[in-house]
């Protein structure tokens, strides 16, 4: 039985037919059911042949094609009327409205334009190696306490549920005996006292103390992974003193400075550079002042002389430096708001967070 | 080399700083760039935008898309988020714009097709039937509350056109 009115025997309203379609959408077979239509599709009204064109050149399936003719097939008529019944009786069948969902796209480049590439510093290649040589230990730890024989007598130790770098030393010598993955480990925390001793006791090293040990490694390269923010006040700003009167080269290079500075926020690197935008804008705004009064300057003097194209050359430079500043100035007055409604936004959020930290 | 001067300071910025200084005004590189925002990062961000959204709170979800839009005018996917909440918020001409944008980014972005594609549907604008139908092909499984509504508003334009064609509706 179809859903769709013309082959039902007793049609459904149209809600009720809704519900219908969206049970029917939950099965899944969403283009498949749309190809039901197509059977009343044919030679219905004259959009389909500009359906049909722009469909072919977007690529649609031809199912999707003659649903779209059908719909388009009420516009003979009462097309508003078609569509606040859809729209209504989709208010009951299809969910919520404007749902917020952050869909990237599924090409991973095209998703991450415009994004940092992910942090890949030594530190956190260290930080992976440690994690691998943990989970390892983790996996395999009954393997790793019973590593050494029993005819090694209280050096093995083995199967006292501790771990200690007379195992990882046999695991070490007998590669053959165990995995790789096994001996990799085991050469790591030879090689990492550090880290055998962090993640150890007194003798040796427990399941419990892996587990901590992993989970504290997984939040480190976490970190690792993130921007830098600090809200130290002492260390926000950036090495250079914006207040002071510097000799003009000492500060060659400030954007680079702000850009590369670790230890400023995003917000304050943000800040920075639109106030060297604005202080470049007031530059060129008073550069244009400057040009416009040589300008007006030389107009006088050609104004009183007799050369006619000196007098016109004088208007123009008037007129051309008139509209510079103009320009310049309508720059700066944008600026300025940016830079207002950026630190309100930036303002905003922050209350929101200690708003929401209140709750 | 380019002088800057304001406020009693002086300072001097270099090519390679003005270059950067175009960049970010032309667009070619973005704030997250500068800020080593990663795509992870931007993920989680947008999660607690979500969250705030799915609970109400659409003001705190719109500082939060807003931002992100703002810091990656590139993301397609901030944009149209962006835009549910504008929608949300009864700015619809804000909502259209931000999914134009995502759609000129990214012209599969199933979010901002289906919501765009309802928008025009309720104006009377058959340029809605092509945003749904790109919705449904752009994620067909309906893996996207979007994209579910939109397959179900295509097949309720559908159904409705057929029932009132035959007298039905």
């Amino acid at each position: 039985m179809s859903f769709l009115g013309i082959s039902i025997p007793n049609p459904l309203d149209l809600i009720k037919d809704v519900e219908n379609v969206a049970q029917d959408l939950a099965s899944g077979n969403v283009l498949g059911a749309l190809g039901d239509v197509a059977g009343i599709a044919g030679g219905l009204d004259p959009l389909s042949a500009m359906v049909e064109s722009v469909g072919s050149a977007i690529g649609l399936p031809q199912p999707v094609l003659d649903a779209i003719k059908v719909a388009g097939g009420a516009l003979t008529g009462d097309f508003n009327a078609v569509l606040s019944g859809a729209t209504d009786g989709l208010s009951r069948a299809g969910g919520k409205a404007a749902q917020t969902n952050y869909a990237p796209s599924m090409d991973s480049s095209a998703a991450s334009a415009g994004y940092a590439p992910p942090p890949t510093t030594p530190a956190n290649s260290e930080l992976t190696e440690k994690l691998q040589a943990l989970q390892t230990l983790k996996d395999n730890f009954t393997a790793f306490d019973q590593a050494v024989p029993a005819a090694f007598g209280a050096l093995g130790n083995a199967g006292d549920m501790k771990i200690g770098t007379d195992e990882f030393q046999y695991i070490s010598d007998n590669p053959s005996q165990y995995s790789p993955e096994m001996v990799s480990a085991a050469r790591y925390f030879l090689d990492h006292p550090d880290v055998y001793a962090a993640v150890g006791i007194s003798d040796g090293i427990i399941p419990a103390e892996v587990d901590n040990a992993i989970a504290s490694t997984k939040g480190e390269i976490a970190y690792s992974g993130a921007p830098a923010s600090n809200c130290d006040p002492s260390t926000q700003v950036d090495s250079t003193d914006w207040s002071s009167s510097q000799p003009v080269d000492d500060v060659s290079g400030q954007i680079d400075g702000i850009i590369n500075n670790p230890n400023m926020s995003l917000e304050d690197k943000i800040m920075a550079v639109l106030m060297l935008l604005e202080e470049a804008a007031q530059k060129d705004v008073r550069d244009d002042m400057s040009n416009l009064s040589g300008a007006q300057k030389k107009n006088q003097d050609a104004v009183g002389g007799k050369d006619d194209k000196a007098k016109q050359e004088g208007h123009d430079d008037v007129t051309n430096a008139t509209n510079q500043l103009q320009r310049d100035s309508e720059r700066l007055n944008q600026l300025n708001s940016l830079m207002s409604n950026i630190e309100k936004m930036f303002n905003d959020m922050k209350m929101t967070a200690i708003r929401n930290i209140g709750q | 080399m380019t002088h800057v001067f304001g406020k009693g300071k002086a300072m001097k910025l270099t090519a390679d700083a003005m270059k950067k200084i175009k960049a970010i005004t032309s667009g070619e590189i973005t704030w997250a760039e500068i800020g080593g925002i990663t795509f992870e990062r931007a993920q989680q961000i947008a999660q607690v935008g979500c969250d705030f959204a799915s609970a109400g709170q659409f003001d705190e979800a719109r500082q939060i898309f807003e931002g992100l839009v703002a810091v990656n005018p590139k993301d397609a996917a901030a944009h149209a988020a962006l835009g549910t909440v504008y929608q949300q918020l009864g700015r619809t001409s804000e909502a259209l714009a931000e999914y134009d944008a995502a759609i000129a980014i990214d012209g599969k972005n199933p979010v901002a097709r289906a919501n765009r594609g309802e928008i025009r549907i309720k104006r009377g604008d058959l340029k809605g039937l092509e945003d749904l139908t790109q919705a449904v092909t752009a994620d067909p499984a309906g893996e996207l509350p979007a994209s579910r509504r939109a397959q179900a508003l295509l097949k309720a334009v559908a159904l409705a056109a057929a029932n009132r064609r035959n007298g039905t509706a």
